[in-house]
């Protein structure tokens, strides 16, 4: 399934938006991602799951430096180059965005509608300087591997369907031949028969080319679907992290577990009553919290919940969790097993 | 749209075109259904090209005096005559009588002495463009008789020809002070878009305060100022860097804002992501989103400037004689006397208006054929 | 069991300057008392024309009813609502007082200008002008409780954007029950929303469904949730009703190629993994007219030029499976 090589490591990775509500009152600071770790191995589908507000979006776009991290680091290493983003010079810097890249969600605005389709794919390759024979081969090449044809080369985003929209983005980042590539919600914004050609056409190129996947989503199935190792995001933290069989038969953390109940189920209907329905809203992200950041939703909380800082702890088989309570609670998942495709 | 990946696409005509169609191809075509727009936009294309060849289209130069038929009424051309049928245009010598019972001196046709108009005739001297040196005019008749087709002023000089002659100044001063407004507003409001933050606050406060002035007044003590000895020419360009200096101020805002939505449009952050630098995301990503904006803001606010000059011009501050333009050539309607007995002295200011008008509809036209992709 | 709203043979077109896009084509359905149909269709699939045709807020032009009837209550008032005019006062009373509406985006439904308890006691005040501002506000308090906003009277003076997506889709529920209509109209109202929230906004439609006695008409894209919602499902392509039924028989007997094709389609959470199978192509532009299925060309189990050519007919099972496709004529 994947090497035992980590091609990506990220170390209490923080992302905080300054909030400036004035000129004489303080900063405040929206803590949208609030330390986060993790290791994603070569050849791997490393799924990010979280509702909105949760920090995901920004953790990827992060991770291609489209932010600017608070702290932490990330620490890429593919046997060949070593790069600490931190701390990399422009020149690091731009090969490591030839190594790591972006497939963004919304195939309407991802691409410039004023430059026709043969430009907006060959534009890393421009940007990298590869000379004018190689880059025309490459992209012929990679419009017929997304499943187009040249003859849409010279035509602009307008003339396109959503579904060949989205193709036509991942054409674009697969180009310059990355190692990583963060799927940022890459099929959320597709009508529901186009997703799975997406999601297919994701797996294929995974296959031929190896590639690293991080795929963010905040829809269960379509992770379930396509992930090796899943981690469960609430509020700007890793709140569950493990491979999917754990997390999704066997969770360990009060959120994931509402997650899985919460997923409307399309052979198990009417199972209303019987759901843990979680209460309440997603937390405050601009104000410092000691203790779970799930403390006013949780069922399962009690007093010291809100007191002990949040940590991820092992509880067998690299199966982490934030839940402080794990060894206590019995958390229901899904019943049925998973079979590999 | 067809079905891909496997079925013959059989793309017709039509559909290859939109297919192919860059964004400006797009504009232009929904433009061209606009017909409001179109038709306006090919009178302004008349109305520049008379300015340009403005020498050649009138009889007289702009300071040609007839001084014995001052207030001259526009002389009518006929082409028929009761006795000779149909000839060539031609118009009678007028005749000047003092009236009996108002005492005022009027102006009659003397039906005995026809003078015909003559075509390509020779006339004052001229350079066009300060190269072509020629006399030929369009049309003249023959020195002792004018021919004023709006009539004339005060001093018997041909509004007709001076009205022509004074577009070249109005309708260059819009495009010249529009243009350097534009430069300084996109400029600033790039930088402040862009950049965000600290240069952002600044340059928006900046803005601020340079559009709180009040523009007439500012204008007015500007043109005060002026030297009267200076050249034409010299006072031509003051006033257009006096009207662009003070009207940037909302083109700036208007950039900042189109900048900022740019900047985080799904496809510029591929373009980082991606590795490009500022300069290929400024010019690649951001200027072409935003260049269809910027046309139609021009043209919107070229109107503006033509208005503004000639508001200018019309209170003695802005171009000075003998140099024309509408604004100036208005001086002479300022009094209500003028306006009941001479009322085409107010013929200038129906081209104002129409420049005006005209310049919206294109404006309105191309915002339309611009929206969807702006 | 009576029906309460029958919509027969509607077909519904666009004149736009492109062209006229066939919005809907022949559309044919019933909605009983008591039961909630779920309506499931990808972008134009007519979904959303359909409902709003029914509430009489389409804009006529470019929109125009070209043919069929819709009638609310057929079996005792019989009002034909696309005979009505869509600004008199009959429709306007139908509208909020009998059957009602909530969207899928809750931010652009409220006016931002306006407190939430203004916007809901609105309605409420302009059907039932009879009663005083203190039964108003008790009625509307006491709605606020019951679809769970706590403290309802704080809530009732503040603006729609203090609130998050999910009081705001409760505020909205609120709003289109306060004349206790017989039918709600539920257009995507979850999916814009968290599916922790969407649960709790599922759960909430159903106990306001049987303590109110209404009917729902529940339009989505997510299969599951329709499946889990509805007792009744129609399955909209390209403005036609492919198939209708029990939503336990079209779920697990489908009998469309396009119900097949979708659910073999998308992941599903609580069934082994397998390779998906993704319905090849894509949903035809608007303007395109067909004289045959819509379906043809992305349809795998197709019959050949039958298909391509004339319209497949309605075949309806004895259990009440309606299905339109060659394959069943």
């Amino acid at each position: 399934m994947h090497d035992e090589k980590v091609i990506l490591q990220v170390n209490d990775l923080k992302k905080y938006f300054s909030l400036r509500t004035g000129f004489f009152s303080e900063t405040r600071y929206i803590r949208a991602v609030d330390g986060v770790s993790f290791e994603l191995y070569k050849g791997e589908t490393l799924g990010i799951i979280g509702e909105s507000g949760c920090g995901k979006s920004t953790l990827g776009r992060s991770l291609v430096n489209l932010y600017n991290i608070t702290s932490g680091s990330v620490l890429y290493n593919d046997g060949d180059q070593k790069i600490n983003l931190i701390n990399a010079n422009d020149r690091e810097k731009k090969d490591y965005t030839k190594s790591v890249q972006i497939i963004f969600q919304d195939p309407f605005s991802s691409l410039n509608p004023r430059i026709n389709v043969f430009e907006t794919v060959a534009e890393p390759l421009i940007i990298h300087r590869y000379p004018k024979e190689e880059i025309e081969q490459k992209v012929s090449e990679v419009i017929a591997q997304v499943g187009l044809r040249d003859e849409h080369l010279r035509r602009y985003p307008h003339s396109f369907s959503g579904g060949q929209r989205q193709r036509i983005g991942i054409a674009r980042s697969l180009i310059i031949s990355p190692k990583v590539i963060i799927c940022d919600e890459a099929v959320s914004a597709l009508d529901v028969s186009v997703q799975a050609q997406i999601i297919n056409l994701l797996k294929e190129l995974q296959a031929r080319y190896h590639y690293s996947y991080i795929f963010i989503s905040h829809d269960m199935s379509v992770i379930r679907h396509i992930c090796d190792r899943i981690a469960v995001m609430y509020a700007g933290r890793i709140v569950e992290f493990g491979t999917k069989e754990e997390v999704l038969n066997s969770p360990k953390h009060p959120y994931t577990e509402a997650l899985l109940d919460a997923v409307p189920k399309i052979s198990n209907r009417k199972s209303k009553g019987k759901r843990k329905i979680l209460s309440g809203e997603p937390p405050d992200l601009s104000r410092e919290r000691i203790g779970c950041n799930m403390f006013e939703r949780c069922g399962y909380r009690i007093d010291a919940c809100q007191a002990t800082p949040m940590k991820l702890s092992d509880v067998g088989s690299h199966h982490l969790t934030a839940c402080m309570r794990t060894k206590e609670i019995q958390l229901n998942g899904l019943s049925i097993e998973a079979k590999q495709p | 749209m067809g079905n891909f990946p496997n079925s013959s696409s059989v793309i017709n005509e039509e559909d290859k075109n939109f297919y192919y169609a860059t964004q400006w191809s797009l504009i232009r075509s929904r433009f061209r259904q606009h017909r409001l727009a179109s038709i306006s936009l090919i009178f302004l294309g008349l109305l520049y090209l008379f300015a340009i060849f403005s020498d050649f289209l009138v009889p007289y130069s702009s300071t040609q005096r007839f001084s014995k038929y001052n207030f001259s009424a526009p002389t009518s051309i006929h082409i028929y005559d009761s006795e000779a049928g149909f000839s060539s245009p031609f118009v009678y010598g007028q005749k000047k009588i003092l009236d009996k019972k108002t005492f005022s001196w009027k102006y009659e046709p003397d039906l005995t002495k026809k003078v015909y108009i003559q075509f390509f005739t020779e006339g004052e001297e001229y350079s066009l463009f300060g190269i072509f040196k020629s006399n030929i005019h369009l049309f003249g008749i023959d020195e002792k008789t004018p021919v004023f087709l709006f009539g004339s002023d005060r001093l018997g000089r041909d509004v007709f020809s001076r009205t022509i002659h004074g577009s070249q100044i109005s309708l260059s001063i819009g495009l010249v002070g529009v243009s350097l407004s534009f430069l300084i507003g996109i400029l600033l409001g790039g930088v402040s878009g862009y950049y965000g933050g600290y240069i952002d606050d600044l340059i928006q406060r900046f803005i601020d305060f340079m559009i709180s002035l009040p523009t007439i007044p500012l204008w007015m003590a500007f043109s005060a100022v002026l030297p009267r000895d200076w050249s034409s020419l010299k006072t031509y360009f003051a006033i257009t860097i006096i009207l662009s200096i003070i009207s940037w101020g909302p083109l700036a805002r208007v950039t900042r804002g189109k900048i900022l939505a740019l900047r985080e449009e799904d496809y510029t952050l591929a373009a980082r992501a991606a590795g490009a630098s500022t300069s290929r995301i400024i010019v690649k990503h951001l200027l072409p989103g935003f260049s269809s904006h910027l046309i139609v803001s021009i043209t919107l606010s070229i109107p503006g400037m033509i208005l503004a000059e000639t508001a200018l011009s019309f209170l003695g501050l802005g171009i000075q004689p003998p140099a024309v333009s509408w604004g100036t050539l208005l001086q002479d309607s300022q009094d209500l006397m003028a306006i009941t007995n001479q009322p085409w002295l107010l013929i200038p200011a129906i081209f104002v208006i129409g420049t005006v008008l005209l310049f919206n509809f294109v404006g309105d036209g191309l915002r339309d054929a611009a929206d969807p992709y702006s | 069991m009576q029906r309460i709203l029958e919509v027969k043979d509607l077909s519904i077109n666009f004149y736009l300057r492109e062209g006229v896009v066939h919005a809907l084509t022949d559309v044919n359905f019933e909605v009983f008392e008591n039961e909630t149909l779920g309506v499931i269709g990808e972008s134009g699939s007519g979904k959303s024309v359909t409902v709003q045709s029914i509430l009489g807020i389409l804009s006529q032009p470019p929109a125009k009813i070209v043919s069929g009837s819709i009638r609310f209550e057929p079996e005792s008032r019989n009002l034909e609502l696309n005979l009505l005019p869509t600004y008199g006062d009959t429709y306007r009373n139908v509208r909020w007082n009998d059957i009602s509406m909530i969207f899928q985006e809750p931010m652009s439904s409220f006016s931002p200008l306006h407190s939430i308890g203004d916007q809901i006691s609105e309605a409420l005040t302009l059907h039932r002008p009879e009663l005083s501002e203190t039964d108003v506000l008790s009625v509307c308090l006491g709605l606020l409780e019951k679809v769970g906003i706590p403290s309802p009277a704080m809530f009732f003076k503040r603006y729609p954007h203090e609130f998050s997506g999910g009081m705001r889709q409760r505020a909205m529920i609120a709003m289109a029950l306060v004349c206790n209509p017989k039918i709600l109209i539920a257009d995507e109202p979850t999916t814009a929303l968290d599916v922790t929230i969407e649960a709790q906004i599922l759960e909430l439609l159903e106990s306001i469904k049987s303590e109110f006695n209404m009917s729902m008409i529940y339009i989505s894209h997510d299969l599951a949730v329709i499946g889990e919602i509805s007792d009744r499902i129609l399955v909209m392509y390209f403005g036609r009703v492919v198939e209708s039924g029990v939503a336990d028989e079209v779920i697990d007997n489908p009998l469309h190629p396009y119900t097949r094709a979708l659910l073999k389609s998308i992941p599903k959470i609580d069934q082994p993994i397998e390779s998906l199978d993704p319905i090849e192509g894509s949903i035809p532009s608007p303007f395109e007219v067909h004289t045959g299925c819509p379906f043809y060309s992305r349809c795998t189990e197709r019959l050949g030029e039958i298909c391509l050519r004339q319209k497949p007919a309605h075949k309806t099972y004895n259990n009440g499976h309606t299905v339109s496709c060659h394959l069943h004529a």
